[in-house]
């Protein structure tokens, strides 16, 4: 089945996430590479495989790296479900679309971390982790959404004209 | 609103969303050991995630040092008379430890037990996020990791506590992380109060009093009041500032660890029974 390439892929940015990528981090703030893919799939190929996804690559997350289970998967599946549900009344191929999904998502999916850190007590100043972090975040996942948004694009096309007759429909 | 709680996939999405909360609310700072199914995910990431971090370490490591230097020499003149300047104070500590230890014995003191033993581990990963500073190193159960261990870095400064284990792998809260507070003293003037993280580097001590005598330059290590064992590192004074209207003092403390650079650590496996 070749839609476990998507799986693999995943793997394959949840390590390279957390191991190269911090040394690319631009104001101290870390693209989130997980996020865009899986909210492009959401995107692309609508809300079953935006809950499959968002559980798969979130649960992986928080099991290797989050002291509460559930911190990064919870708000995965909430802005790409949505993302899923929307797609169906945008044009889902435009690197524009994804790119504004990006953005506000990007925004959300930091929006609901804020709002479980609260909720498990942490202590910051909402302002300014708001203006440092989550808007740079956006930024910057936007952009590199805008580029490698085609790629993916094709890379699902990929997958979906050679998986098996049972899954030629999707 | 009310075709939507028809819909099957919208009721599945909600239920799993609570799942993920209860999940939360019970996995959250536990200090505990993995699950079978969370230790074997870490089991078969760990060692990929080593070779990656290597990887990014070296190449991390490469840049900076074209980048230093042109400032060499003179961090280098710094650090000898540094040395020199230690080496001097260091033997006349070991003087000040043998009259104490000749001391104790003249009054029959039991000497407290204050050796760290001490396991080697790397770091294979960090956290993806920005807003936690987790890290993960390849030492767990299996090497008598606990939760709740103190992690110092190569040269002995606080780095951070276990809060997680696997069978050959553990979570290590960092003390920059904002969830992270660690019980501390100042050395010079046993000013006691609570370091905590904000997650951009940087550290605060808080509950100090206003009459402490706290100045900057001071050395803030761990105190006898926390799990950890007392007279670890954590760093250096940076400010020292009074909110108006509170009772209460706080300082900026820079962390003597290098958190960018980490490679290495150490866990801290004597631990005390109390605290938590």
């Amino acid at each position: 089945m070749r839609s476990a390439y998507k799986y693999l892929l995943i793997v394959l940015l949840i390590v390279l996430q957390s191991t190269l990528f911090r040394f690319i981090s631009f104001f101290g703030v870390k693209p989130d590479a997980v996020f865009i893919v899986v909210l492009s799939f959401s995107l692309l190929n609508g809300s079953w495989e935006a809950i499959y996804l968002s559980l798969f690559a979130g649960l992986l997350q928080d099991i290797l790296y989050n002291n509460a289970i559930g911190v990064v998967t919870l708000p995965l599946l909430i802005v790409s479900y949505i993302t899923g549900l929307l797609s169906k009344s945008v044009f889902k191929e435009s690197s524009f679309v994804a790119f504004v999904f990006v953005f506000l998502g990007t925004i959300l999916y930091n929006l609901i971390i804020m709002f479980s850190m609260v909720l498990m007590k942490y202590e910051f100043n909402f302002i300014e982790s708001f203006m440092d972090i989550v808007i740079i975040q956006a930024i910057y996942n936007s952009i590199i959404t805008a580029f490698a948004y085609k790629y993916l694009v094709s890379f699902n096309k990929y997958l979906i004209k050679n998986s098996s007759n049972f899954f030629k429909k999707m | 609103m009310p075709r939507f709680f028809r819909n099957k996939q919208f009721i599945l999405v909600f239920l799993i969303a609570v799942a993920l909360i209860a999940a939360m609310a019970y996995t959250y700072d536990t200090g505990r050991y993995v699950t079978k199914l969370e230790s074997a995910v870490g089991y078969i990431f760990s060692p990929v995630q080593r070779v990656f971090y290597k990887t990014g370490k070296g190449i991390f490591n490469f840049f900076s040092s074209i980048k230093e230097i042109g400032t060499l020499r003179a961090t280098n003149e710094k650090l000898q008379k540094e040395v020199e300047k230690l080496r001097k104070e260091n033997v006349r500590l070991q003087e000040l430890i043998n009259e104490n230890k000749r001391l104790k014995e003249a009054l029959n003191f039991k000497t407290e037990n204050t050796e760290l033993d001490m396991k080697l581990a790397s770091i294979i990963s960090k956290n993806p996020g920005n807003w936690f500073n987790t890290f993960n190193i390849d030492i767990g159960k299996s090497s008598g990791i606990k939760p709740g261990m103190a992690v110092l870095d190569e040269k002995g400064n606080m780095v951070g506590q276990i809060t997680a284990v696997g069978d050959n792998w553990s979570k290590v809260l960092a003390i920059i992380d904002r969830d992270s507070s660690v019980s501390a003293v100042d050395v010079r003037t046993r000013d006691n109060g609570i370091v905590r993280g904000d997650s951009s580097g940087g550290l605060t001590m808080i509950y100090l009093p206003l009459d402490a005598e706290i100045i900057e330059g001071d050395i803030i290590t761990t105190s006898d009041m926390s799990k950890f064992p007392k007279g670890l590192i954590i760093g250096k004074v940076t400010k020292v500032t009074r909110d108006s209207g509170s009772l209460l003092k706080q300082a900026i403390i820079k962390p003597a660890a290098d958190f960018e650079r980490l490679e290495y650590v150490f866990v801290v496996t004597n631990i005390k029974g109390t605290g938590k």
